[in-house]
Protein backbone atom coordinates (compact mmCIF):
# COMPACT_ATOMS: atom_id res chain seq x y z
CA UNK A 1 0.00 0.00 0.00
CA UNK A 2 2.69 2.42 0.88
CA UNK A 3 4.39 1.53 -2.28
CA UNK A 4 1.73 2.50 -4.49
CA UNK A 5 0.63 5.60 -2.77
CA UNK A 6 4.36 6.57 -3.43
CA UNK A 7 4.31 5.30 -7.06
CA UNK A 8 1.22 7.67 -6.93
CA UNK A 9 3.34 10.54 -5.49
CA UNK A 10 6.25 9.95 -8.52
CA UNK A 11 3.83 9.61 -11.02
CA UNK A 12 1.64 12.21 -10.36
CA UNK A 13 5.19 14.43 -9.89
CA UNK A 14 6.01 13.27 -13.32
CA UNK A 15 2.94 14.05 -14.88
CA UNK A 16 2.98 17.89 -13.69
CA UNK A 17 6.43 18.06 -14.50
CA UNK A 18 5.61 16.71 -18.36
CA UNK A 19 2.58 19.57 -18.15
CA UNK A 20 4.76 22.34 -17.02
CA UNK A 21 5.01 23.80 -20.21
CA UNK A 22 8.67 23.58 -20.56
CA UNK A 23 9.92 26.75 -19.04
CA UNK A 24 13.50 27.81 -19.48
CA UNK A 25 13.59 29.51 -16.01
CA UNK A 26 14.15 27.75 -13.09
CA UNK A 27 17.74 25.38 -13.61
CA UNK A 28 20.04 23.28 -11.63
CA UNK A 29 23.22 23.46 -12.05
CA UNK A 30 25.06 22.92 -15.51
CA UNK A 31 24.97 19.10 -16.49
CA UNK A 32 24.64 17.96 -13.44
CA UNK A 33 25.28 13.92 -13.26
CA UNK A 34 22.26 12.14 -11.23
CA UNK A 35 21.35 8.62 -10.72
CA UNK A 36 17.99 7.20 -10.36
CA UNK A 37 15.07 8.94 -11.36
CA UNK A 38 15.20 11.78 -9.09
CA UNK A 39 15.92 14.92 -10.76
CA UNK A 40 12.89 15.97 -12.14
CA UNK A 41 13.79 19.10 -13.65
CA UNK A 42 11.37 20.53 -16.53
CA UNK A 43 10.82 19.46 -20.45
CA UNK A 44 10.04 20.70 -23.49
CA UNK A 45 6.56 19.63 -24.91
CA UNK A 46 6.46 19.22 -28.54
CA UNK A 47 3.93 16.78 -30.09
CA UNK A 48 1.00 15.01 -28.47
CA UNK A 49 1.91 11.82 -27.70
CA UNK A 50 1.33 10.21 -24.60
CA UNK A 51 2.18 6.87 -24.85
CA UNK A 52 5.91 7.72 -25.57
CA UNK A 53 5.55 10.33 -23.38
CA UNK A 54 5.14 7.63 -20.32
CA UNK A 55 7.61 5.70 -21.59
CA UNK A 56 10.24 8.74 -21.60
CA UNK A 57 8.84 9.61 -18.35
CA UNK A 58 8.76 6.01 -16.59
CA UNK A 59 10.96 5.89 -13.53
CA UNK A 60 14.18 4.14 -14.07
CA UNK A 61 16.68 2.19 -12.05
CA UNK A 62 19.24 3.63 -9.79
CA UNK A 63 21.94 2.50 -11.46
CA UNK A 64 21.21 4.56 -14.42
CA UNK A 65 23.11 7.97 -15.54
CA UNK A 66 20.90 10.88 -15.50
CA UNK A 67 22.12 14.03 -16.48
CA UNK A 68 20.20 17.05 -15.50
CA UNK A 69 21.93 19.99 -18.40
CA UNK A 70 20.67 23.58 -18.31
CA UNK A 71 19.43 24.26 -21.69
CA UNK A 72 21.60 26.95 -24.01
CA UNK A 73 19.41 27.36 -26.67
CA UNK A 74 18.22 31.05 -26.97
CA UNK A 75 14.13 31.14 -27.70
CA UNK A 76 11.30 29.36 -27.25
CA UNK A 77 11.80 25.29 -26.76
CA UNK A 78 11.48 23.06 -30.13
CA UNK A 79 8.78 23.47 -33.07
CA UNK A 80 5.28 23.91 -32.61
CA UNK A 81 5.32 20.24 -33.62
CA UNK A 82 7.28 17.03 -34.69
CA UNK A 83 8.30 16.62 -38.59
CA UNK B 1 15.54 17.77 -56.77
CA UNK B 2 16.48 15.59 -53.33
CA UNK B 3 16.75 12.43 -55.50
CA UNK B 4 18.31 14.05 -58.20
CA UNK B 5 21.16 15.19 -55.47
CA UNK B 6 21.36 11.96 -53.94
CA UNK B 7 21.91 10.53 -57.11
CA UNK B 8 24.29 12.73 -58.39
CA UNK B 9 26.43 12.24 -54.96
CA UNK B 10 26.43 8.58 -55.45
CA UNK B 11 27.94 8.42 -58.27
CA UNK B 12 30.73 10.95 -57.07
CA UNK B 13 31.10 8.54 -54.26
CA UNK B 14 31.73 5.50 -56.58
CA UNK B 15 33.94 7.05 -58.81
CA UNK B 16 36.37 8.41 -55.91
CA UNK B 17 36.19 5.93 -52.94
CA UNK B 18 39.09 3.73 -52.88
CA UNK B 19 38.39 1.63 -49.30
CA UNK B 20 41.07 -1.28 -50.28
CA UNK B 21 43.27 -2.36 -47.08
CA UNK B 22 45.89 -3.20 -49.69
CA UNK B 23 46.54 -3.92 -53.51
CA UNK B 24 45.02 -2.74 -55.93
CA UNK B 25 41.13 -2.95 -57.18
CA UNK B 26 40.04 -6.23 -58.53
CA UNK B 27 37.19 -6.53 -61.16
CA UNK B 28 33.95 -7.50 -59.15
CA UNK B 29 32.50 -9.61 -61.74
CA UNK B 30 35.82 -11.54 -61.22
CA UNK B 31 35.35 -12.57 -57.63
CA UNK B 32 32.87 -16.25 -56.48
CA UNK B 33 28.98 -15.80 -56.97
CA UNK B 34 29.05 -12.29 -56.07
CA UNK B 35 26.31 -10.54 -54.52
CA UNK B 36 25.85 -7.34 -55.76
CA UNK B 37 24.22 -5.42 -52.65
CA UNK B 38 24.02 -1.18 -52.01
CA UNK B 39 23.40 -0.79 -48.70
CA UNK B 40 23.80 1.47 -46.27
CA UNK B 41 27.33 2.25 -44.64
CA UNK B 42 25.67 1.58 -41.10
CA UNK B 43 26.10 -1.86 -42.08
CA UNK B 44 29.92 -1.62 -42.38
CA UNK B 45 30.39 -3.01 -39.26
CA UNK B 46 28.57 -5.71 -39.42
CA UNK B 47 29.64 -7.28 -42.60
CA UNK B 48 32.76 -6.99 -41.86
CA UNK B 49 32.34 -9.59 -38.99
CA UNK B 50 30.25 -11.89 -41.09
CA UNK B 51 30.82 -11.50 -44.85
CA UNK B 52 34.35 -13.79 -44.30
CA UNK B 53 31.98 -16.29 -43.12
CA UNK B 54 29.79 -16.21 -46.19
CA UNK B 55 32.22 -16.75 -47.97
CA UNK B 56 33.86 -19.53 -46.97
CA UNK B 57 33.02 -22.87 -48.58
CA UNK B 58 34.17 -25.16 -45.04
CA UNK B 59 31.05 -22.63 -43.92
CA UNK B 60 28.84 -22.00 -46.30
CA UNK B 61 29.73 -25.08 -48.81
CA UNK B 62 28.19 -24.34 -52.63
CA UNK B 63 26.34 -20.97 -50.92
CA UNK B 64 29.23 -19.42 -50.69
CA UNK B 65 28.81 -15.39 -51.73
CA UNK B 66 31.14 -12.79 -52.05
CA UNK B 67 29.01 -9.86 -50.58
CA UNK B 68 29.68 -6.94 -52.65
CA UNK B 69 28.95 -3.81 -50.41
CA UNK B 70 28.15 -0.63 -51.66
CA UNK B 71 28.36 1.51 -49.16
CA UNK B 72 25.95 4.45 -49.36
CA UNK B 73 23.41 6.69 -47.63
CA UNK B 74 20.13 4.51 -47.11
CA UNK B 75 17.59 6.13 -49.62
CA UNK B 76 20.55 5.88 -52.32
CA UNK B 77 20.49 2.24 -52.32
CA UNK B 78 16.94 2.22 -51.85
CA UNK B 79 16.26 4.19 -55.22
CA UNK B 80 19.48 1.95 -57.16
CA UNK B 81 17.14 -1.18 -56.38
CA UNK B 82 13.70 0.45 -57.41
CA UNK B 83 14.63 1.73 -60.92
CA UNK B 84 17.36 -1.14 -61.36
CA UNK B 85 19.85 1.29 -62.00
CA UNK B 86 23.21 -0.01 -62.98
CA UNK B 87 25.62 -0.59 -59.84
CA UNK B 88 28.87 1.38 -60.58
CA UNK B 89 32.08 2.01 -58.84
CA UNK B 90 33.77 0.70 -56.41
CA UNK B 91 32.87 -1.66 -53.88
CA UNK B 92 33.95 -3.74 -50.64
CA UNK B 93 34.03 -7.30 -50.20
CA UNK B 94 36.03 -10.14 -47.80
CA UNK B 95 37.57 -12.93 -48.57
CA UNK B 96 37.26 -16.07 -46.21
CA UNK B 97 40.13 -15.26 -44.31
CA UNK B 98 38.88 -12.02 -43.00
CA UNK B 99 41.20 -9.75 -45.52
CA UNK B 100 39.38 -6.64 -46.78
CA UNK B 101 39.79 -6.16 -50.65
CA UNK B 102 37.95 -3.58 -53.35
CA UNK B 103 36.16 -3.99 -56.45
CA UNK B 104 36.00 -1.85 -59.57
CA UNK B 105 32.70 -2.65 -61.44
CA UNK B 106 33.68 -2.95 -65.20
CA UNK B 107 32.78 -0.17 -67.28
CA UNK B 108 31.47 -1.98 -70.60
CA UNK B 109 28.56 -4.14 -68.71
CA UNK B 110 25.51 -3.02 -66.91
CA UNK B 111 25.07 -5.05 -63.61
CA UNK B 112 22.35 -4.66 -61.72
CA UNK B 113 22.06 -4.85 -57.70
CA UNK B 114 20.33 -8.13 -55.88
CA UNK B 115 19.16 -6.61 -53.22
CA UNK B 116 19.61 -3.32 -50.76
CA UNK B 117 19.52 -2.56 -47.39
CA UNK B 118 18.84 0.75 -45.54
CA UNK B 119 17.92 2.14 -41.84
CA UNK B 120 14.63 3.94 -43.25
CA UNK B 121 11.72 2.49 -44.83
CA UNK B 122 10.94 3.40 -48.35
CA UNK B 123 7.96 5.32 -47.71
CA UNK B 124 10.23 7.87 -46.34
CA UNK B 125 12.74 7.98 -49.03
CA UNK B 126 9.84 8.37 -51.07
CA UNK B 127 8.46 11.49 -48.98
CA UNK B 128 5.63 9.30 -47.89
CA UNK B 129 4.62 7.73 -51.29
CA UNK B 130 3.11 4.22 -51.23
CA UNK B 131 6.56 1.72 -51.73
CA UNK B 132 6.50 0.10 -55.21
CA UNK B 133 4.42 -3.45 -54.81
CA UNK B 134 8.10 -5.42 -56.36
CA UNK B 135 10.25 -3.85 -53.85
CA UNK B 136 9.36 -6.10 -50.30
CA UNK B 137 10.85 -4.67 -47.22
CA UNK B 138 12.10 -7.15 -44.56
CA UNK B 139 12.91 -5.38 -40.92
CA UNK B 140 16.02 -6.65 -39.22
CA UNK B 141 18.09 -5.24 -36.22
CA UNK B 142 17.83 -2.07 -34.66
CA UNK B 143 20.97 0.64 -35.18
CA UNK B 144 21.08 2.91 -32.19
CA UNK B 145 21.97 6.63 -33.33
CA UNK B 146 22.76 9.51 -31.87
CA UNK B 147 24.76 12.95 -31.33
CA UNK B 148 28.66 12.27 -30.75
CA UNK B 149 31.92 14.83 -29.76
CA UNK B 150 35.39 14.20 -30.00
CA UNK B 151 36.95 12.67 -26.92
CA UNK B 152 38.41 15.81 -25.61
CA UNK B 153 35.24 17.88 -25.35
CA UNK B 154 33.65 18.24 -22.05
CA UNK B 155 30.13 17.78 -23.51
CA UNK B 156 27.81 15.33 -22.07
CA UNK B 157 24.40 16.07 -22.93
CA UNK B 158 22.17 17.25 -25.44
CA UNK B 159 18.21 18.39 -25.39
CA UNK B 160 15.88 17.93 -28.45
CA UNK B 161 15.33 21.77 -28.47
CA UNK B 162 19.34 22.32 -28.70
CA UNK B 163 19.45 19.93 -31.07
CA UNK B 164 16.49 21.74 -33.00
CA UNK B 165 18.33 24.81 -33.02
CA UNK B 166 21.58 23.84 -33.80
CA UNK B 167 20.25 21.83 -36.84
CA UNK B 168 17.66 24.34 -38.03
CA UNK B 169 19.80 27.63 -37.56
CA UNK B 170 23.03 26.48 -38.17
CA UNK B 171 24.56 28.80 -35.62
CA UNK B 172 22.52 32.24 -36.82
CA UNK B 173 22.98 35.50 -35.08
CA UNK B 174 20.82 35.31 -31.56
CA UNK B 175 19.99 31.38 -32.16
CA UNK B 176 23.18 30.02 -31.24
CA UNK B 177 23.54 26.80 -29.00
CA UNK B 178 26.69 26.89 -27.14
CA UNK B 179 29.14 25.32 -27.79
CA UNK B 180 28.04 24.10 -30.98
CA UNK B 181 28.40 27.78 -32.65
CA UNK B 182 30.28 27.22 -35.79
CA UNK B 183 28.45 25.20 -38.52
CA UNK B 184 31.85 24.06 -40.00
CA UNK B 185 31.93 22.03 -36.81
CA UNK B 186 28.78 20.75 -36.46
CA UNK B 187 29.52 16.94 -38.29
CA UNK B 188 26.13 15.74 -40.48
CA UNK B 189 25.31 13.64 -43.08
CA UNK B 190 22.85 14.46 -46.08
CA UNK B 191 19.23 14.62 -46.76
CA UNK B 192 19.39 10.35 -48.01
CA UNK B 193 21.11 9.34 -44.68
CA UNK B 194 18.84 7.46 -42.33
CA UNK B 195 20.99 8.67 -39.66
CA UNK B 196 19.91 12.66 -40.17
CA UNK B 197 16.59 11.18 -41.18
CA UNK B 198 16.10 9.41 -37.74
CA UNK B 199 17.49 12.66 -35.91
CA UNK B 200 15.53 14.81 -37.06
CA UNK B 201 12.24 13.33 -36.81
CA UNK B 202 13.53 13.27 -32.96
CA UNK B 203 14.81 16.43 -32.75
CA UNK B 204 11.86 18.46 -34.56
CA UNK B 205 13.71 19.11 -37.86
CA UNK B 206 13.08 17.12 -41.16
CA UNK B 207 16.82 15.62 -41.95
CA UNK B 208 15.95 16.93 -45.35
CA UNK B 209 14.94 20.63 -44.26
CA UNK B 210 18.95 21.02 -41.85
CA UNK B 211 20.56 24.41 -42.43
CA UNK B 212 22.93 23.99 -45.52
CA UNK B 213 26.24 25.75 -43.47
CA UNK B 214 26.72 22.48 -41.89
CA UNK B 215 29.34 20.29 -42.86
CA UNK B 216 27.49 17.21 -44.60
CA UNK B 217 29.34 14.14 -45.27
CA UNK B 218 28.70 10.97 -47.37
CA UNK B 219 29.26 8.30 -45.44
CA UNK B 220 29.13 7.85 -41.46
CA UNK B 221 32.81 6.85 -41.58
CA UNK B 222 33.36 10.27 -42.87
CA UNK B 223 31.50 11.69 -39.91
CA UNK B 224 33.39 9.36 -37.64
CA UNK B 225 36.70 10.35 -39.16
CA UNK B 226 35.87 14.08 -39.11
CA UNK B 227 34.97 13.85 -35.38
CA UNK B 228 38.03 12.22 -34.07
CA UNK B 229 40.77 14.55 -36.23
CA UNK B 230 39.25 17.25 -34.01
CA UNK B 231 40.79 15.62 -30.84
CA UNK B 232 44.13 17.34 -31.73
CA UNK B 233 42.85 20.53 -33.60
CA UNK B 234 41.77 22.24 -30.10
CA UNK B 235 38.09 22.57 -31.49
CA UNK B 236 36.87 19.56 -29.93
CA UNK B 237 34.83 21.79 -27.59
CA UNK B 238 32.61 23.14 -30.64
CA UNK B 239 32.12 19.71 -32.12
CA UNK B 240 28.37 17.87 -32.73
CA UNK B 241 28.34 14.59 -34.93
CA UNK B 242 25.60 12.33 -36.03
CA UNK B 243 26.68 8.85 -35.93
CA UNK B 244 25.61 5.10 -35.01
CA UNK B 245 26.66 2.90 -31.98
CA UNK B 246 28.76 0.19 -34.03
CA UNK B 247 30.48 2.91 -35.28
CA UNK B 248 31.31 5.20 -32.15
CA UNK B 249 31.59 1.82 -29.90
CA UNK B 250 34.19 0.55 -31.91
CA UNK B 251 36.19 4.13 -31.64
CA UNK B 252 35.16 4.45 -27.62
CA UNK B 253 38.68 5.84 -26.73
CA UNK B 254 38.93 8.88 -28.98
CA UNK B 255 35.23 9.88 -29.32
CA UNK B 256 31.59 9.83 -27.10
CA UNK B 257 27.94 9.58 -27.77
CA UNK B 258 25.97 12.52 -25.76
CA UNK B 259 22.63 11.54 -23.33
CA UNK B 260 19.78 13.01 -24.86
CA UNK B 261 16.86 14.40 -23.67
CA UNK B 262 13.84 13.43 -26.05
CA UNK B 263 10.73 16.23 -26.16
CA UNK B 264 8.01 15.51 -23.45
CA UNK B 265 11.00 13.51 -21.80
CA UNK B 266 11.25 15.56 -18.08
CA UNK B 267 13.63 13.14 -16.37
CA UNK B 268 16.75 14.57 -17.89
CA UNK B 269 19.17 13.59 -20.51
CA UNK B 270 19.82 9.65 -20.53
CA UNK B 271 22.75 7.68 -22.59
CA UNK B 272 21.53 5.13 -25.39
CA UNK B 273 23.03 2.47 -22.43
CA UNK B 274 22.41 2.70 -18.79
CA UNK B 275 25.36 4.81 -18.31
CA UNK B 276 28.34 6.62 -20.03
CA UNK B 277 30.27 3.38 -19.97
CA UNK B 278 28.06 0.50 -19.62
CA UNK B 279 26.85 -1.06 -22.76
CA UNK B 280 23.46 -2.77 -22.43
CA UNK B 281 21.03 -0.96 -24.49
CA UNK B 282 18.85 -0.27 -21.82
CA UNK B 283 17.32 2.77 -22.75
CA UNK B 284 16.70 1.98 -26.29
CA UNK B 285 15.34 -0.93 -25.22
CA UNK B 286 12.80 0.02 -22.98
CA UNK B 287 12.01 3.45 -24.36
CA UNK B 288 13.99 6.16 -22.59
CA UNK B 289 16.11 6.90 -25.34
CA UNK B 290 14.39 7.22 -28.69
CA UNK B 291 16.76 7.89 -31.57
CA UNK B 292 16.95 4.50 -33.22
CA UNK B 293 15.77 2.57 -36.40
CA UNK B 294 15.01 -0.38 -38.25
CA UNK B 295 17.62 -1.96 -40.58
CA UNK B 296 15.67 -3.52 -43.80
CA UNK B 297 16.28 -5.53 -46.33
CA UNK B 298 14.81 -4.82 -49.57
CA UNK B 299 14.37 -7.65 -52.27
CA UNK B 300 12.64 -7.56 -55.31
CA UNK B 301 9.96 -10.00 -55.46
CA UNK B 302 7.62 -11.19 -58.79
CA UNK B 303 3.74 -11.18 -58.45
CA UNK B 304 3.90 -14.52 -56.81
CA UNK B 305 6.09 -12.83 -53.86
CA UNK B 306 9.13 -14.90 -55.10
CA UNK B 307 12.81 -13.54 -55.39
CA UNK B 308 13.83 -11.66 -58.76
CA UNK B 309 17.49 -10.79 -59.77
CA UNK B 310 18.38 -8.92 -63.22
CA UNK B 311 21.43 -11.28 -62.58
CA UNK B 312 19.56 -14.59 -62.36
CA UNK B 313 17.85 -17.61 -60.47
CA UNK B 314 21.06 -18.34 -58.96
CA UNK B 315 21.59 -14.61 -57.88
CA UNK B 316 18.21 -14.11 -56.42
CA UNK B 317 18.60 -18.01 -54.26
CA UNK B 318 21.75 -15.90 -53.30
CA UNK B 319 20.16 -13.12 -52.37
CA UNK B 320 17.38 -15.04 -50.49
CA UNK B 321 19.37 -17.31 -48.26
CA UNK B 322 21.65 -14.09 -47.40
CA UNK B 323 18.45 -11.73 -46.09
CA UNK B 324 17.13 -15.67 -44.16
CA UNK B 325 20.89 -15.50 -42.85
CA UNK B 326 20.60 -12.24 -41.26
CA UNK B 327 16.94 -12.13 -40.62
CA UNK B 328 17.04 -15.30 -38.33
CA UNK B 329 14.69 -17.43 -40.62
CA UNK B 330 17.35 -19.81 -41.40
CA UNK B 331 20.56 -20.79 -39.45
CA UNK B 332 23.78 -22.50 -40.35
CA UNK B 333 26.81 -23.30 -38.41
CA UNK B 334 29.26 -20.96 -38.43
CA UNK B 335 27.50 -18.46 -39.37
CA UNK B 336 27.32 -16.23 -36.39
CA UNK B 337 24.76 -13.40 -37.18
CA UNK B 338 23.20 -12.96 -33.59
CA UNK B 339 26.48 -12.54 -32.03
CA UNK B 340 27.58 -10.32 -34.93
CA UNK B 341 24.66 -8.18 -34.53
CA UNK B 342 25.08 -7.61 -30.85
CA UNK B 343 28.86 -7.45 -30.67
CA UNK B 344 29.09 -4.50 -33.46
CA UNK B 345 26.87 -2.59 -30.61
CA UNK B 346 22.87 -3.00 -32.11
CA UNK B 347 19.88 -4.85 -30.53
CA UNK B 348 18.31 -7.60 -32.41
CA UNK B 349 14.45 -7.40 -32.11
CA UNK B 350 13.86 -9.99 -30.06
CA UNK B 351 15.58 -7.94 -27.09
CA UNK B 352 13.29 -4.92 -27.46
CA UNK B 353 10.53 -3.56 -25.63
CA UNK B 354 9.27 -1.12 -27.67
CA UNK B 355 8.67 -0.46 -31.01
CA UNK B 356 7.36 1.82 -33.84
CA UNK B 357 5.09 1.96 -36.88
CA UNK B 358 6.93 4.92 -38.92
CA UNK B 359 10.67 6.02 -39.08
CA UNK B 360 11.25 8.55 -36.16
CA UNK B 361 7.82 8.34 -35.07
CA UNK B 362 6.66 7.43 -31.44
CA UNK B 363 7.46 4.27 -29.92
CA UNK B 364 5.20 2.42 -28.12
CA UNK B 365 5.00 -0.78 -25.59
CA UNK B 366 6.21 -4.00 -27.53
CA UNK B 367 6.82 -7.51 -25.97
CA UNK B 368 8.61 -9.99 -28.55
CA UNK B 369 6.91 -13.09 -28.95
CA UNK B 370 10.31 -15.25 -28.25
CA UNK B 371 12.21 -13.18 -26.41
CA UNK B 372 16.45 -12.92 -25.99
CA UNK B 373 17.46 -10.60 -23.46
CA UNK B 374 19.53 -12.95 -21.54
CA UNK B 375 21.54 -14.01 -24.34
CA UNK B 376 21.56 -9.95 -25.66
CA UNK B 377 23.17 -9.19 -21.72
CA UNK B 378 25.37 -12.11 -21.37
CA UNK B 379 26.72 -11.20 -25.29
CA UNK B 380 27.05 -7.70 -23.79
CA UNK B 381 29.44 -9.08 -20.76
CA UNK B 382 26.44 -8.03 -18.77
CA UNK B 383 25.25 -10.59 -16.22
CA UNK B 384 21.77 -11.15 -16.65
CA UNK B 385 20.96 -13.85 -13.73
CA UNK B 386 19.50 -16.14 -16.33
CA UNK B 387 20.28 -19.54 -16.14
CA UNK B 388 22.27 -21.61 -19.03
CA UNK B 389 20.52 -24.43 -21.08
CA UNK B 390 20.57 -26.44 -23.77
CA UNK B 391 16.62 -27.27 -23.73
CA UNK B 392 13.86 -25.59 -22.48
CA UNK B 393 12.81 -28.74 -20.20
CA UNK B 394 15.86 -27.29 -18.11
CA UNK B 395 13.79 -23.85 -17.86
CA UNK B 396 11.01 -24.12 -15.05
CA UNK B 397 8.75 -23.13 -17.83
CA UNK B 398 10.60 -20.63 -19.85
CA UNK B 399 12.44 -21.57 -22.90
CA UNK B 400 15.90 -21.95 -23.56
CA UNK B 401 16.77 -19.53 -26.60
CA UNK B 402 20.87 -19.28 -27.52
CA UNK B 403 21.85 -20.99 -24.51
CA UNK B 404 19.93 -18.71 -21.54
CA UNK B 405 16.69 -19.62 -19.64
CA UNK B 406 14.19 -17.03 -21.10
CA UNK B 407 11.12 -16.33 -18.65
CA UNK B 408 8.87 -17.02 -21.91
Amino acid sequence: MQYTLRFLIVAGALALAACDGGSDAAADTDADTEGGSGGVDKCDPVGAQPEQAALFNAPVEADVEVIQKTPTHPGEPGPDNLP
Amino acid sequence: MITAFLLAAAAGLGASQSPQAGGEPVDCTSLPNPVYFPATTLLESLLAELSPQLADPDVMGDDAMTIVHFPLSSCITYDIQREQMPVTGTAIFYTADGQQGSCNMPSDVEIRSDLSAMDVGGATCLGGETPPADMLEVPSYVETLGFVVPRNSTQTAITATEAYYVLKFGGEEGRQVEPWTDPNFVLVRNPGSSTQLTIGANAGIAGTMWNGALRGHQGSSDVRDAVIAENTTGNAERVLGILNSSKWEAAADDMRVLAFQPFNGCLGALYPDSTSTSRDKRNVRDGHYPIWTNLRFVLRVDDAGNTVSDNGDEAAARADLFVDLMTGATEIEGVTVAESVIGVGNVPSCAMHVGREVDGGPISSFEHPAPCDCFFLEQNGVASGCDTCTDSSECGGGECRFGYCEPR
